[in-house]
């Protein structure tokens, strides 16, 4: 875009750099592949270039891992420290980081993960990466305030039919086959807590809700006719609307009031708006 | 524009915020709610830019929160201008939606390059000290100060490395970009003293060779030592040389805006506020004030 005067040296230095410290067999490796001596490009008095080259190429790596261990703890849990690092590494030679923000450096690895060999090895693997992924997308959206529900105290009985529930702008349906919402809920506990919860995991397909609110993440498993309404009222926001849902499945009618308690209490539910002025 | 002292039309006057604190996740709930003694924080700007198709999410929702109360600087590790890849248009677009937001007393970032060849390697490379990296770092500077519509402020990064292409000090190269480009310097005391030990000059030669009238702002933060180097890790309080060498900067610059970085094994937020008072002690005319003062303009222009 700019007029860059010198731009064959100082684009051959950064390439030659860049090479170097993101070899994924190290500093050392990528400079006995190079034609180009390191003393050629860098000073190294006292101090000998590969160290030098060392600090730039460890702290490219940590840095990568550090921001992945953040978005994908659970993942992080499940194959463990070094497995982790060594997906990270495999991850990163077809997965360079492209954007210029870290937090963007795992969106691949839900794709990737699906020729890996862990994918394999681990079946539920897939799942719990892309739902981290997913979670790191809900996280990073809109999000509204806690909703006031002593405003409901005022509601006629025909107000609710007309109501418009608002559900949380970060809420995202993810569907899994295997029930791994427990799993990541228990991300944060002890090892053996946490060990104990993915021996019990299960096949099943399932369907969890995920929103954030006040910063934290939290996933909820939904069954098919919970989903069915909360799918209903994020598209189309009207208890009236859900009408037809409850004639097809009589049990969103027999739990409605119990599910609207509990999205009440998670959360789920930014406000609830009339047409009239209360 | 409503910045404390930077706009373009300016001249090089930037406002003394006092003394300040780098804002990390752990202690914004003290910001949020108004409870901290420093005056300003600076905030890395990437924090708050959220990821492609989303917002900032709360992180941004708490900046806003804090900006409330205390002034702000944008500090970003991005911008890539050293780079000879093209300037990211994307990335400037949300600086400048974040800049309009926050209205931050300035908006920073590193001379150095993190990536090329669309690979971001996510750290502050060293640059070749020399006139074609000066020649590139001015167009672009500039390039960027108009696009944000105000003159941008440059920190001196922490090295491991220097290039045989190198025909300068790395001083005599900000100080020129400074004048040249006409942006602020962001000088980190403690950079200053990492470097010199792993390139063997004197940090004094480094403060005594810049230019008064371009320093906006002064870093100080911990660093570790791994054999023969030392690493600006950030991970433990400001070291005794880091304090004097402050001390000669203060003498040479005037009392100007002042912060700790501290970005592992983050202390509690008592420990944090104790270690930037200490730079009070440098301060001989405000050391009594229970609060750094705002409004300030230090002496950079006797």
């Amino acid at each position: 875009m700019l007029n860059r005067p010198n731009k064959t040296t100082l684009g051959e230095i950064q390439n030659w750099l860049s090479t170097v410290i993101t070899d994924p067999h190290g500093a050392g490796h990528a400079l006995s592949e190079s034609t180009i001596k390191p003393e050629q490009y860098i000073h190294s008095t006292e101090i000998d270039a590969l160290s030098r080259l060392n600090v730039y190429a460890e702290a490219y790596f940590s840095r990568i891992v550090e921001c992945l261990e953040a978005d994908f703890k659970t993942t992080q849990q499940i194959v463990g420290d070094d497995a982790f690092r060594q997906l990270i590494a495999d991850y990163l030679i077809e997965h360079p980081s492209r954007s210029a923000n870290i937090g963007e450096v795992g969106r691949q690895l839900p794709k990737f993960i699906l020729g890996h060999p862990y994918a394999t090895e681990i079946p539920y693997l897939a799942d719990v990466i892309a739902f981290e992924w997913a979670a790191v997308e809900s996280f990073y959206s809109d999000s509204a305030p806690p909703f006031d529900f002593t405003i409901l105290a005022n509601f006629s009985e025909s107000d609710w039919a007309e109501a418009q529930i608002k559900l949380q702008p970060s809420l995202r349906f993810y569907y899994a086959q295997w029930a791994i919402a427990d799993m990541w809920n228990a991300r944060h506990q002890p090892n053996e807590v946490f060990c104990e919860t993915e021996a019990g995991i299960l096949k099943s397909n399932n369907s969890i809700a995920l929103w954030c609110v006040g910063g934290e993440m939290r996933a909820r498993d939904l069954s098919r006719a919970e989903m069915a309404a909360l799918n209903t009222l994020k598209n189309k926001g009207s208890l009236s609307s859900l009408s037809s849902l409850i004639t097809a499945q009589p049990e969103v009618g027999e739990h409605l009031m119990l599910w609207f308690g509990e999205w009440t209490k998670l959360n789920l539910i930014s406000g609830v708006e009339l047409n009239r002025k209360l | 524009m409503s910045t404390d002292g930077a706009p373009l039309s300016n001249p090089m006057v930037f406002r003394n915020l006092g003394l300040g604190l780098g804002l990390r996740a752990p202690h914004f709930s003290i910001a949020t709610a108004g409870k901290a003694n420093v005056s300003w924080f600076e905030v890395v700007t990437e924090n708050f830019l959220g990821i492609a198709g989303g917002t900032g999410g709360p992180p941004l929702e708490k900046l806003r929160k804090v900006r409330e109360n205390y002034q702000i600087v944008l500090h970003g590790v991005s911008l890539n201008i050293g780079s000879t890849d093209a300037l990211n248009l994307e990335y400037l677009k949300n600086l400048k939606a974040l800049d309009r937001q926050i209205e931050p007393a300035w908006v920073s970032d590193h001379f150095c390059w993190t990536g090329v060849n669309n690979h971001n390697l996510h750290d502050l490379l060293p640059l070749p000290y020399n006139r074609g990296t000066i020649d590139h770092l001015c167009e672009r500077i500039q390039f960027c100060q108009d696009y944000l519509g105000r003159r941008m402020v440059f920190e001196n990064v922490s090295s491991y490395l220097t290039y045989s292409h190198s025909e300068m000090t790395e001083w005599q190269f900000i100080s020129e970009i400074a004048h040249r480009a006409g942006c602020g310097l962001l000088v980190d005391v403690n950079n200053i003293f990492v470097s010199s030990h792993n390139h063997k000059f004197d940090p004094l030669d480094f403060l005594r060779g810049l230019p008064r009238e371009s320093v906006a702002q002064i870093h100080l933060a911990g660093h570790s030592i791994e054999g023969e180097i030392l690493i600006d890790t950030h991970d433990q309080p400001v070291a005794p040389e880091v304090w004097g060498l402050y001390a000669h900067a203060v003498k040479l610059f005037g009392p100007l805006s002042t912060m700790v970085e501290w970005d592992a094994n983050i202390p509690s937020y008592q420990e944090l506020e104790a270690e930037i008072f200490k730079a009070r002690h440098y301060w001989p005319e405000i050391k009594k004030s229970e609060r750094a003062p705002t409004g300030y303009i230090g002496d950079i222009n006797a």
